[in-house]
């Protein structure tokens, strides 16, 4: 190659190559900096196969099923020295699927019929009771009904709803994937749209537990919220029930329920059956009745 | 200098080309890059700053919800509804602290990995135990592509600006260099001019200069001839008188008429001595080879040097001042070697072709430095005479290798 056509190849080649060179590495450097891909392969330590303690029980679930299943557990321990039912934390419904799936309860807590794909899993649900979905109240809120418009126009913050004592009534909302209002708004369409969008309207306060839901309406004068009779019942919590459109929740005909199930992985056996059949017993529906819940 | 010799656009341009290039490629490319670098810095920091609050939510669940917690992932997951507003939020995955996932993961965002995303961790410490790590996965690809419509951008504006300052500096050093070719020019016609001029000066003093050795020559001849016929007959009848009238003296005085005769004959010597140094006697008798002939014998004989000659056909209608001119270089060369060179040997060239007459005279004396020597009268005459006639002198020596004098006149001056 002349020594002409050499240096404008080399000049060229610095004029290009310099920028460019510079842009890369800048980039590279920003990459480099930055934190990389933190996930690794392999199942986590926290998800291994939890060995089964000898006479424990272990159960977890939906928050609307524990205070049954904490009174069930209760007289299950009475008639059985050295056994001992642990209700954990409320995890969800689809956390009550997913550990029972994993092995790591005993026995599941859900309020719906398993999904397809939950199906799948080898889980097998048993009925446990209904409950009624109602509209529980602070014990302050003077009126014991309210109508649908109002519910609608309450929950949507479209108009200022006040109670029969003039104050401006407050609404607790459930997370979206609630199954409460999920049934609620299946029943009630007309406020269907103003539940599904109170969680991202960000108007309301959320909460996402029951034990959340009676500790923020025991706590908040002139609040609202969607709960169930029988945990408030067998819990004997401070709150009224405010009937929606004058129905009487305690009558046979209403319609709103949470349908709690019992899961297990394929068939139960031995403290899970026991479990299980009192659950299913006499003496578990009566403990169940008492508190509200229907069979 | 000659104008075809100016050429400096074109150097300019190829220097300029590549600065343009240079320059268009670095704006092309630093404002994306730029831009690049800080949007992945800020997304880092979001991804971070997701992280970490997401960390703060597990935290509290992890506290409050027992060993279980991971279960209620899905709603930690509505916990973050905010989070549908980021639109660049790719994934969020719940891991141990050694990063392995975790089952039941959160359905927020996008939901997806994307390719080279922006990361951000943050530990999860509950009950002062190190319990999980959340991972937020941002989507560069808004970041890419708008660097990408930038590098469009800025790489069009780049070329655009490149190619202004390129043709913006070229065309100014064009037109300076057109100034400059015809300063050039002008200096150039000048030039001409005054070599012109030079050559006529030049012409003027060869011919003044041939007339004034012509002048000098012809007044030595004469006064040679004044001196030879007048003065030094003048002596010569003076001493014959006084040898006859020596023949009559008395004894006693006869001794003092023969002094007196010999300082006439002393009177005669110096006159015929200084009558041969006006006109070169050998040159008007022998003609000029015969006259450098004896000029070589009388420096070999007196000197002790050994003279080697060689003479070509010379034309027999020399032109006197030619022939002077030459004798007196080769003797003006002879003498110079014989007394300051120190030679011991002396080439003397004599001959004429195609109508230059041509003279050499070497030696293998000392030599000395030509620039640094100091030019003596007799090297400025051999000049003078020789240019005067139209031709040229060359005179070549170093120090410890001789001398060369050589000289070339045209014979029909």
């Amino acid at each position: 190659m002349p020594e002409g056509s050499r240096s404008v190849v080399v000049r060229l080649a610095l004029v290009v190559g310099l920028p460019l060179a510079a842009s890369a590495a800048a980039i590279s450097a920003t990459h480099a900096l930055e934190p990389g891909d933190p996930t690794r392969e392999g199942p986590p330590d926290a998800e291994a196969p939890v060995p089964k303690q000898p006479g424990v029980l272990r159960i977890a679930g939906t928050g609307s099923a524990l205070p049954l299943v904490r009174e069930l557990a209760a007289e299950f321990q009475k008639t059985r020295s050295g056994v001992r039912v642990t209700v954990e934390p409320s995890i969800g419904s689809r956390g009550g699927v997913q550990a029972t799936a994993d092995g790591a309860v005993d026995i599941g807590l859900t309020m719906r019929p398993l999904a397809d794909a939950e199906s799948e899993l080898g889980l097998v649900a048993l009925p446990l009771a209904r409950s009624p979905i109602v509209l529980a109240a602070n014990r302050s809120v003077p009126d014991d009904r309210i109508d649908t418009r109002d519910l609608r126009d309450l929950i949507d913050g479209s108009r200022p709803v006040r109670w029969s004592n003039g104050h401006r009534a407050l609404f607790v909302s459930r997370e979206r994937d609630d199954t409460a209002w999920k049934v609620l708004g299946r029943m009630l369409p007309i406020v269907k749209a103003a539940l599904a969008e109170a969680p991202r309207l960000g108007r309301w306060r959320v909460v996402y537990f029951d034990d959340d839901m009676e500790v923020a309406l025991e706590g908040t004068p002139d609040a609202v919220g969607l709960h169930d009779l029988g945990a408030i019942g067998i819990q004997r919590l401070d709150l009224k029930v405010v009937r929606i459109g004058g129905l009487d929740p305690t009558a046979p005909e209403y319609p709103y329920f949470k349908e709690l199930h019992l899961l297990t992985r394929g068939t139960a056996e031995g403290l899970a059956a026991e479990f299980i059949a009192l659950a299913h017993s006499a003496e578990g529906r009566r403990i169940a009745a008492e508190g509200g819940y229907r069979p | 200098m000659r104008v075809s010799r100016v050429a400096l656009a074109p150097a300019f341009a190829r220097r300029m080309a590549s600065l343009a290039t240079a320059a268009g490629i670095v704006i092309a490319v630093s404002v994306p890059t730029t831009y690049y670098v800080i949007r992945r810095i800020e997304e880092s920091e979001e991804a971070r700053t997701l992280a970490r609050q997401v960390a703060r939510v597990v935290k509290d669940v992890a506290e409050t919800r027992g060993t279980l917690w991971r279960y209620n992932v899905p709603k930690i997951a509505e916990g973050l509804e905010g989070f549908e507003e980021e639109k660049e939020l790719a994934k969020v995955l719940l891991l141990d602290p050694r990063g392995h996932k975790f089952a039941v993961q959160m359905q927020v965002g996008q939901n997806r990995i994307p390719f080279n995303p922006v990361w951000g961790t943050a530990d999860v410490q509950a009950n002062n135990r190190r319990i999980a790590r959340v991972a937020v996965a941002m989507d560069p690809s808004e970041i890419q592509r708008n660097a990408l419509i930038l590098l469009a951008g800025f790489g069009l504006v780049g070329w655009g600006l490149s190619t202004l300052i390129y043709r913006r500096a070229t065309a100014q050093v064009e037109r300076s260099e057109g100034e400059v070719r015809t300063l050039v020019r002008g200096l150039e016609s000048a030039r001409a001019g005054l070599e012109a001029e030079l050559v006529d000066a030049t012409k003027r003093i060869a011919i003044l200069s041939e007339r004034t050795t012509k002048l000098l020559e012809e007044d030595r001849a004469e006064i040679a001839r004044d001196l030879h016929d007048g003065v030094g007959q003048s002596l010569y009848a003076l001493k014959l008188r006084l040898e006859l009238l020596s023949d009559q003296l008395p004894k006693d005085l006869q001794s003092s008429a023969e002094r007196t005769a010999s300082l006439v004959d002393s009177a005669i010597q110096e006159v015929r001595s200084a009558t041969k140094a006006m006109v070169p006697p050998a040159l008007e008798k022998l003609g000029l080879a015969g006259a450098v002939r004896a000029a070589c014998d009388l420096v070999a004989t007196s000197g002790d040097l050994d003279v080697d000659l060689e003479v070509g056909t010379l034309p027999d209608d020399l032109p006197p001042d030619v022939a002077s001119a030459c004798y007196r270089v080769i003797q003006e060369g002879l003498t110079n070697a014989a007394k300051h060179a120190r030679a011991r040997r002396i080439e003397v060239r004599l001959g004429a072709d195609e109508g230059i007459l041509m003279i050499a005279v070497r030696d293998d004396g000392k030599g000395f430095d030509p620039a640094r020597a100091k030019r003596g009268v007799g090297l400025d005459g051999m000049h003078a005479r020789i240019e005067a006639l139209g031709g040229a002198v060359i005179l070549q020596s170093k120090e410890g290798h001789g001398t060369s004098l050589e000289a070339r006149v045209p014979m029909s001056v």
